[in-house]
Formats: structure tokens, sequence, C-alpha cells
């Protein structure tokens, strides 16, 4: 081996002279060292398989101590046999490899005996699951205690919001290619989230735009709060906002917090507030328009009489008036009548405070009221046809001034109606009497109300017309007057549109 | 017969004088502009029957009916207004008014009235 020959060496038996005293304990031990040194190889060798988490220097170690040992046990049985044989060469050979790799360990131990020493014994080890143990059952108490706050407050705002007519949301959004916000997953999250409030109960949309496409429309501006909202962290409030598809106004937080990844809305039904606003306004309204109306005909009322005193005076000064003088004496006494008439349908506009219940002859009422829209109606093209005189009146109970305000909301609501027909215009309006009750029956000849429209006519808010048409008085408040007057006011339609108010007899 | 006219407006008592003129021989017409001078009148003339405007400045025609009706005097008032919705029907016979006639008043209705107490 190596160029060496060794066949001519002394096997090592020699030096001892083959002394079996000697011989049988050297030779055995280090075959026992042999067998010994190569099952704990094995042991390492076990040992890492196991312990798949050491690191690099750990495991090189480990097989630098694998090759170390197995290499000394092999040296040892090399040993042995080299007393009955001379292969010094091989001895030598594994020496050497022995003592380098021996040599590499021992360099190795040397770097890892530092993190060794630093293993914590069995008694830290076990103090330290103990302090593990002490610390989970703490914080399973802590989380316990924290979900039973957050079940009670959950609770809370479940009970609270059960009771309102409202719901809350959570909008997830979803961005688009440019990354923005092009529209929202929504999931109502709790509250009735009724039909009044115009939600289907656990509505899950993917697409809030596609489900209510309105919140894109300037009337409500609802998707661009959302995204307001969401981009600065910010609670935006709207209130109201109005829904046209249920004709609902709601009171809507938008609210994104920074700790939090979604949006949430919050949705509460003010409708009966915005109404009684509007009602309250319109009333205001009416106070205002009656009290210049009382004003006006008030600032008229003299001067009337005056023209009427001092016509009469002319006409007592003609001791023998030609039949052309007469006729004109008759026209300007007609015209005062009309004048006065006019002032008394008027003064009927000025509400008092108090909406007080009297006798009334209808009869006589309506055709008064009926007469302040002669002028109008003409100058419209409109046929008014009214289907009863002043005789045999019939005493209702009621206010006059109410129901010349429900007269004038139909008549007015009728003169719209008929602006677009081109044929004949014609408003026809008869009375029925039963027994406890009469009917005032207001027909025009104008275009139908549309049938899905016809359920919603008396609603506030509800309206063909443009803005800013209108008395402001409105259907609703009408009915409102009627069934004050323990009337009622209904609408039909066959041929005709037709008004039906109702009132009870004296 | 001696009936007092209350209205501050000249131009109406004016169309009252002419009226009554007119259409009677024996009835005096009497004239005041406000409620205190109309009670001046009555303290110093025999007065049958009162025809007075609502509103009027210094004493309005509520006012003098309750001041009549007070005195005791028995003169009947009536009240010739524009505005009488602030007479709730009930207030007059407290008032003393025996009736309301709305402006601008007919006048044949208001001398067929007057020729009721003759």
């Amino acid at each position: 081996m190596f160029g060496i020959d060794t066949s001519g060496l002394m096997p090592h038996g020699h030096c001892i002279r083959w002394k079996p005293e000697l011989l049988l304990p050297i030779v055995g031990s280090d075959i026992l060292i042999f067998l010994s040194y190569t099952t704990i190889p094995i042991a390492l060798f076990i040992f890492y398989k196991k312990r798949k988490d050491l690191n690099f220097s750990s495991k090189l170690t480990l097989f630098l101590f694998f090759l170390f040992i197995q290499l000394c046990g092999i040296t040892h049985l090399i040993s042995a046999y080299n007393y009955w044989n001379s292969e010094y060469g091989i001895e030598m050979v594994l020496k050497v490899l022995t003592a380098l790799v021996s040599v590499a360990t021992a360099v190795c131990m040397f770097f890892i005996v530092p993190q060794l020493i630093k293993l914590p014994s069995r008694e830290e080890h076990l103090k330290l699951i103990d302090e593990l143990r002490r610390l989970n059952r703490e914080l399973e108490d802590r989380v316990s205690e924290r979900t039973k706050e957050l079940n009670e407050q959950k609770n809370l705002l479940k009970t609270v919001l059960e009771g309102m007519p409202g719901a809350i949301m959570r909008y997830v959004p979803i961005f688009g290619s440019d990354g923005e916000i092009n529209d929202f997953k929504t999931r109502v999250l709790m509250g009735k989230a009724s039909e009044e409030a115009g939600l289907d109960h656990n509505i899950e949309t993917n697409s809030l735009v596609k489900t209510y496409p309105e919140v894109m429309t300037d009337e409500n501006n609802h998707f661009n709060r959302c995204v307001r909202a969401y981009m600065n962290n910010e609670t935006i409030i709207d209130d109201p906002m109005y829904f046209s598809r249920t004709r609902r106004y709601f009171r809507t937080v938008h609210a994104k917090k920074e700790d939090s990844d979604n949006l949430f809305v919050y949705f509460s039904d003010v409708t009966q507030r915005e109404y009684t606003k509007a009602m309250a306004q319109n009333n205001a309204r009416l106070i205002s328009l009656g009290e210049l109306a009382g004003g006006i005909s008030h600032e008229i009322n003299s001067p009337l009489q005056v023209l009427n005193g001092k016509t009469r005076q002319l006409k007592r000064s003609i001791k023998e008036p030609s039949e052309e003088q007469l006729i004109v004496f008759d026209e300007l006494n007609e015209t005062i009548s009309k004048i006065s008439h006019t002032i008394q349908n008027l003064k009927r506009l000025s509400r008092g405070d108090v909406v007080s219940l009297h006798e009334i002859e209808v009869k006589k009422i309506l055709l008064e009221i009926f007469s302040l829209f002669e002028q109008r109606l003409k100058n419209h093209d409109i046929n008014l046809k009214i289907g009863f005189s002043s005789k045999n009146d019939i005493s209702i109970v009621g206010n006059e001034v109410s129901i010349s305000q429900i007269i004038n909301n139909i008549i007015f609501n009728a003169i719209y109606a008929l602006k677009g027909i081109d044929g004949t215009r014609e408003i026809n309006i008869n009375l029925q009497e039963e027994e406890d009750k009469i009917f005032v029956n207001l027909e025009n000849n104008g275009p139908l109300i549309k049938e899905e429209d016809v359920a919603h006519i008396f609603e506030p808010y509800f309206t063909t017309k443009e803005v800013g048409q209108g008395t402001g008085i409105g259907l609703s408040l009408s009915k409102k007057l009627a069934t004050e007057m323990k009337g009622d006011l209904q609408v039909f339609q066959e041929k005709n549109v037709c008004f039906q108010l109702q009132l009870p007899k004296a | 017969m001696n009936v007092l006219f209350v209205d501050d407006d000249e131009a109406i008592l004016e169309v009252y004088r002419q009226e009554v003129e007119a259409h009677f021989e024996n009835v005096k017409p009497l004239f005041a502009h406000n409620g205190l001078k109309a009670l001046e009148v009555i303290e110093n003339e025999d007065v049958s029957l009162v025809l007075t405007d609502g509103n009027m400045p210094k004493m309005d025609g509520l006012q003098l009916a309750k001041n009549i009706k007070d005195k005791k005097l028995e003169i009947d008032v009536i009240m010739i207004t524009g505005f009488h919705k602030k007479v709730d029907l009930m207030k007059k016979e407290e008032l003393g008014i025996k009736q309301i006639l709305e402006k601008p008043v007919d006048f044949d209705e208001l001398l067929k009235l007057i020729s009721s107490y003759l």
C-alpha cells in the first residue's frame, strides 16, 4: 500500500512473545472496543434521524463523531488483526484518517460546546413548562372573560337594533384593475332589515351596484359616500337619504375605522320624521298663504262696500234711468257680487288655529268654491260641468276651509293633468247622496293614473309633477283634511280619473 | 229712531248715511269713528240700534259691544266686519252681539234689518 512493502515486517504478537496472558486481554479488548464503537454510531444515526430540527453545525458534529467513533473502532480491529499479521500500511491509513477526523471533531466541539452549555437543564425545562402552563391558563381565563364581554355587547347591540326599523350592513370593497373601488360586496349583519326598510333579511350581495343601481345616482350619492368613507377612514352621515325604490327616507351612517378592514353602513328609517317635517312645513306655508289671503281680503272688503254703496247711490240719483243704464247697473251689481264671493273664497283659505266642524250647506259652499275657478278654467280651455244646483241644499258637518283646500287641490291637479290633452278638456262634478253621507265626485278626462302609482297617490312625497308645480297642499294633506272631518278622499278610475270626497251629513 | 253706525272708514259711514236717508224717513243715522266716540254718542242720544265695524282704533267693536252689555243699556249691537272669524259663535251672546254681518254687507239685507226695529 502506497508503495510500502510490509510483508517482511513482524506481526505485533512477537513483541509480547505471544504470551497468552497479554495477548488475549489486549486482542479481546480491541475486538470489544471495535464492536462497541460500531454500535455507538448506530445510536447516533438513530438520533440524527429522529431529530430533524438539528442545524448544520450540529449535523456536522454528529457526522464527524459518527466517523470518528467508527474509525476508532476499525483502528482497534486492525490493531488486533496485526498481532498475527503485518498489514501496517492499512493500519497507517486508518490511523491517519482517524487523526484527521478527530482533529476536525475536536474543532467542531469547541464551537458547539457553548451552545450545549446554553441548553436548559431538566429542572429549567420543567420550570419553563410550568410557567407556560400558568400563562396559558391566564390567557384562557382572559379570553373567556373577553368572549363573555363581547357576547354581552353583541346581545345589547342586537336588542337595540332589532327594536329599530333599520339594519347594519358590512360592505367589503371590490377594487378594479386601476386600484379604485368600483363596487361592494354587502351583507346584512344585524337588525330588522325588514321589507319596510327596503332590504331583504340576510341579504348578501356580490355587487351593491347591480342590486341597487340607484345608489349610483345623484339623488342619493350613497356609493360615493361609501367610497369616501372607506378611503379616508371616515364616518359620514347622510340624513336624510332617499331610496326611490321603496319611497323611504333613511338616516345613513357610513363608518370605517382605521383598525377595521370593512365599511359598516347603518340604515335607520326616518320616513315618518321627514313626513312630519314636511307636514309642518306645508302647514306653515298654508298658514302664511292663509294669512296673506286673509289680509288681502280684509283690505278689499271695506272699499268694496263703499263701491257697492256708491253704485246704489248713483242708480238712485238717476230719476228715470234708460234701459241701457239699468243694464249697466245690473252688470255693476253682478261684478261687485262676484268680487265679494271671491273675497269670501279667499277668506276660506285663511285657517284658524283649530279645525272646527260646523253644519254647512254643502251645495252652496261648493258652488262658491267652483266659481273661483271659472276664469282660470276658461283660460285653460277646460269645460266645467257641475251636475247639481243650489236647490235643495244638503247639510253636512265639516269645515269650510278644509273643504275649500281639498277642492282647490283636486282642481289644480286636474288642470295640470289636462294640460297635455289636445281635444276637449272636461271636469265633471256631481253629488251623490246617501243616508248618512254625501259624495262629491270630481272627474276629469285627463290621462289615467298609472296602475302601479294608484296605491301610492295619497302618500307623502309621491308626485308625478315637476318640482315647483302645485300648491304645496298635496293629496296626502287633502286626505288628512278629509279624515279630520270624519270623511274620506278616494280615487277611482275606469274611463276617467275620479276623486271622491266623502263627507258626513249633519 | 236713532241708529248709530260705528266705523273708522269715513267713506263707509257716508255710504250708510246715503242708504238710510234714501230709504227711511224716520230713521236718523248717527256716526262715530271708534268705540270710545260711540259710547259718547250713546250717552248723549237715545240710540235704538248700533251697527259697528270690528277693527277700530282706541276701542274696537267687540269691546264696544261688551261695554254696552255691561252697562245694561239694552241696545242691540250688530257687528259688520270683514274679519268675523275672531268672534267665536259662542262668544256672541257673551259679548252681547245680536248678529254678525260679513263685509261687504248686503245693503238690502241691512235695510231689512233696520226696518225690523221700526
